[in-house]
């Protein structure tokens, strides 16, 4: 894969987990507090549908993330970094080969922090009875 | 020596102004630094007053120390200026600003003027805070405000007004010190300095200013709303007219959780960077630490409804924040793993910096267990509004914020000051403190789950409450103690501590290659940068110190500064920066003027003086850079 | 400069002043994402939405108006594209056209903001309290715009340098910035009708 290539996909690992994730939480509780209100309560949201919908999404684009993010990483891994050893815990070799393999470390925990508050979100908003008092 | 003609024409060109005006005009990052550490210090003084009276008032039961209507003023201005005039100013304003362009390489921030800006905005919205302490009319109505106790109707007068705007004009100097980090933590690394040869430090402040310009707008127009309902006779918040009460809430919680981890971040960053040079080995797991950081506040987004489980949402709609909570545990406690394996197989020295950081670690990690308690929301609704949260959450700020803001103190006072702090007062001071704020905040996890009530000013005898809040106050005492023997150790040690040199610790990052105190200019030579711990790369330092004999990388044409591009840190272009200037001080004058008419409700005035501060931006922007080269 | 550094140079991204620009526009675009999230929190605890008594607003000419508005994102940017290149009466007339525009429909809505006071006012209700707050908002950022573009003819009157020309570049952005904010303000506002 190119250096440009490679960028790209190192930025769709990164930044796509964070914006879906995003996007879940905003529209899944805007949807609750939408159904359970006053107003909201009349307008047949079907709430469950929502919600399962959005995770089903979510789930799929992180996944797809985290793929972004093994790939870059398993692409850098081998590269000569040229100006310092790659795995010395030292980080410090050759931009941008470095920097890839440095985003894509990063991302691949944080693509599964997302996956698991994407499910607990999802799953867990349905598990409950419909707008019971807490 | 060629070195020495180089330096001579850097400091004749980046020399301040002398005197007073030199101080009232500057936009050295230093300077600007060094002027927010000294009015924090103050607040912070005033601040912990407010701690001591509360703390003597509830000494014993039925005290009368402080009357009902003082002790809501005072556990008011406690956290808002802990908050807003303590650890915010002392994290960002002091230590950000200080270090930030020295770990970075370079020579001030993106927007010197900005920068001093934000100091004298922070000065103006302190001393118009404090003002209505002096006038008897001090925001009564806690931290958060809550309405409808801080609607006009049930807090008529000025006080909330002066919580208000005293709020939005101090988030007006956060927001633009928020920006001015970023950008320059963006554009300004030294080049060669790409994302992955970054400091821990920035990381850390780089996420700490993201969490401060996207939650500070909530607030404004949280209050925004609340000043036009007192003010003006809207309605958002008065729900006999289609307005919400918990509408405050939510608005005033999505910015108060970031806040929160904006609060710990950066001094995340401080401790991870006394930690490699006190055990002289690169912290573990160095991307994981990283993202960590940018993570805790990116999800600290999600999460602030936690604050309202006792409000009576929906299962549902709960579900959402419990689950955000759960997982924002995770990043912190991957650095806490981080770090405990840096120590463990690392050279530790426990010198007082590093007491301070394993002080910290010990402290957050108590605070964050009990802060995980809160996610399960029928044992949130139990505890809500109780003496537990008080203590979970003193914890976290006292142990994951104040601890390495002291240790920080000691850390780099050798490279603020040139001189040494003497190490067994230093040691001294951390114990004392230690001690004390076990001993002061420990009790409250007991009393709280004993039911004892948070915000009231006394509480009836009888309830076995009487011992615990004696040992508290007691703890409050001795805290106090020991933060004054570190204060009067470091300003001892300023006048006849022993000289430091630049580099006592064998520090990891860049401020230690360069003389202490700093000079005017920083760097004399631009560094040559190949990891994050540029201050142990021998081969590049002996590099710059080739270059700046040969006079190359020296820009010295102006108040040069290079800018970067902002992901790999490849070379863009030089800039010219500005340098002393009068506007940033005119500016914020004017908006306190602003504040002011806004307060005593003269819209036409306000009018006017906003029209003024159009004419000074005009003045500001009136100076342009000289041409840089094609 | 010399050579070493010269051929150190590998092109940077958006200059430090369009990233400064880029912090003000995230702010406030948070500001308004928050009165949005407010409009709709309320609307969502108000079976009735005006309240009664509480007129609607009107849909067509707004929305003409916002969109109107809207196309001076086209001489804005090609002003920007034209200091990069030097034509600098080319961007003093491009400016003027798109500040006659927004100076006429600024023009017109404080007119129409006023009038609708004489039929509603923000203490009727949270309706009304959230609906003149967020429009009367959005109108201080193009007010703000104005005198942006304003300041920019001043100084092109002294010619064009590095400075002027991001200047220039990054107003443009500004612009653009609050005319996605209009188009979305109002729609959010005419969201009422639906």
């Amino acid at each position: 894969m190119s250096l440009r290539r490679l960028g790209i996909v190192q930025w769709i690992g990164v930044i796509v987990a964070p914006l879906v994730w995003t996007a879940q939480h905003v529209v899944g509780y805007g949807v609750g507090q939408a159904r359970c209100s006053v107003a909201g309560m009349r307008w047949g949201i079907g709430f469950d549908t929502w919600q399962l919908a959005i995770l089903a999404a979510a789930g799929l684009l992180v996944v797809i993330s985290e793929a972004a993010a093994v790939t870059v990483f398993l692409a850098t891994r081998e590269t000569n970094y040229g100006d310092g050893p790659p795995g010395d815990g030292r980080w410090g070799g050759a931009v941008p080969y470095s920097r890839l393999h440095f985003f894509a470390t990063a991302a691949m925990v944080a693509n599964v922090l997302f996956l698991a508050v994407i499910f607990l979100d999802g799953l867990g908003s349905v598990f409950d009875s419909l707008c019971v008092q807490s | 020596m060629a070195t020495a003609v180089y330096e001579e024409r850097l400091e004749r060109m980046w020399q301040p102004r002398p005197g007073v005006l030199g101080w009232v005009m500057t936009t050295d990052h230093k300077r600007i630094g060094l002027l927010y550490f000294w009015t924090t210090l103050v607040l912070f003084a005033a601040g912990g007053a407010e701690a001591l009276a509360i703390r003597t008032q509830l000494i014993q039961p039925n005290e009368h120390v402080v009357g009902p209507a003082t002790y809501d003023e005072l556990f008011t201005l406690h956290g808002v200026t802990m908050i807003f005039f303590f650890i915010i100013p002392m994290t960002t304003g002091a230590f950000g600003n200080y270090l930030l362009p020295l770990m970075i390489g370079a020579r001030d921030m993106a927007f010197p003027r900005l920068n001093a800006l934000s100091y004298w905005v922070f000065l103006g919205s302190g001393l118009f805070i404090y003002t209505s302490l002096f006038l008897g009319m001090a925001p009564n109505a806690g931290w958060f405000d809550y309405v409808p106790l801080a609607s006009a109707k049930f807090d008529p007068g000025h006080a909330i007004d002066f919580y208000c705007l005293g709020i939005i004009f101090n988030g007006i100097s956060s927001t633009l010190t928020a920006a001015n980090f970023i950008v320059t933590i963006l554009k300004l690394r030294a080049p060669g300095m790409s994302f992955n040869r970054m400091p821990l430090f920035c990381f850390a402040f780089l996420a700490a200013s993201w969490g401060l310009l996207f939650a500070l707008p909530s607030l404004s127009a949280d209050t925004v709303f609340l000043f036009l309902d007192r003010n003006v006779g809207t309605h958002f918040f008065d729900v006999a007219r289609g307005g919400s009460t918990l509408l405050w809430q939510h608005l005033f919680w999505i910015f108060g959780h970031p806040e929160v981890y904006i609060l710990i971040v950066p001094a995340f960053g401080i401790a991870t960077e006394i930690i490699p040079a006190f055990t002289q080995r690169r912290v573990v797991a160095f991307p994981l630490v990283a993202v960590a950081e940018l993570l805790v506040v990116f999800i600290g987004f999600g999460v602030w409804a936690h604050h309202m489980f006792a409000t009576g949402m929906p299962t549902v709609t709960v579900i959402f924040f419990a689950a955000a909570t759960a997982v924002v545990v995770i990043p912190s406690t991957i650095q806490v793993f981080a770090w405990c394996m840096t120590f463990i197989t690392g050279n530790a020295r426990f010198k007082t910096p590093l007491l301070f950081i394993a002080g910290f670690i010990f402290m957050f990690v108590a605070g964050g267990l009990t802060g995980i308690m809160f996610l399960a929301v029928p044992f949130d609704q139990q505890v809500t509004d109780t003496y537990f949260v008080v203590a979970h959450f003193h914890y976290i700020i006292f142990g994951a914020a104040v601890f390495p803001i002291f240790g920080g103190m000691y850390f780099w006072f050798p490279k603020v000051t040139g001189k040494l702090y003497f190490e067994l007062p230093g040691q001294i001071s951390f114990w004392i403190i230690f001690l004390g704020t076990n001993l002061l905040f420990f009790p409250m996890h007991i009393v709280g789950l004993e039911g004892m009530p948070r915000r009231n000013y006394t509480y009836p005898a009888g309830l076995g409450w009487g011992t615990d809040n004696l040992a508290e106050t007691i703890g409050s005492y001795i805290t106090t103690v020991g933060i004054v023997v570190l204060l009067v150790n470091l300003l001892v040690s300023y006048f006849r501590g022993p000289p430091a040199g630049p580099d006592p610790w064998h520090g990891a990052t860049l401020e230690w290659t360069i003389p202490s105190p700093p000079p005017d200019y920083n760097f004399a030579v631009i560094p040559k940068v190949s990891s994050a711990y540029a201050n142990w790369d021998e081969e590049d330092r002996e590099e710059d110190r080739r270059k700046l004999a040969g006079g190359i990388m020296v820009l010295d044409d102006g108040h040069e500064q290079p800018v970067s591009s902002p992901v790999d840190g490849w070379w863009a272009e030089v800039a010219k920066m500005p340098h002393d200037s009068p506007w940033p001080i005119l500016l914020a004058l004017a908006m306190s003027i602003v504040f002011i008419l806004l307060l005593l409700h003269l819209w036409m005035g306000t009018a006017f003086a906003l029209a003024g501060i159009v004419l000074v931006l005009l003045g500001w922007h009136g100076e342009e850079p000289e041409e840089a080269e094609a | 400069m010399s050579d070493y550094v010269a051929g150190l140079r590998r092109g940077g991204g958006p200059s430090v002043a369009f990233w400064g620009m880029a912090m003000l526009v995230a702010s406030e675009a948070t500001l308004f994402g928050t009165f949005i999230g407010s409009y709709y929190y309320l609307r969502f605890g108000t079976p009735h939405w005006p309240p009664s008594g509480t007129p609607e607003p009107r849909v067509v000419v707004p929305l003409i108006l916002a969109g109107v508005l809207a196309t001076t994102s086209l001489p804005m940017w090609l002003a920007a594209r034209s200091v990069r290149r030097g034509g600098l009466w080319a961007a003093r007339f491009l400016l003027v056209w798109a500040l006659v525009v927004q100076v006429g429909y600024l023009g017109y809505e404080v007119h129409d903001y006023l009038h609708q006071l004489h039929r509603s006012v923000p203490q009727d209700n949270a309706y009304s309290s959230i609906y003149y707050t967020l429009l009367g908002a959005d109108h201080v950022h193009v007010a703000v715009g104005i005198v942006l573009v304003v300041w920019l003819l001043w100084k092109l009157l002294g010619g064009l340098t590095t400075y002027r020309l991001r200047a220039v570049q990054v107003v443009a952005f500004y612009w653009h910035a609050v005319n996605v904010l209009t188009l979305i303000v109002i729609g959010v506002l005419l969201s009422a009708t639906l």
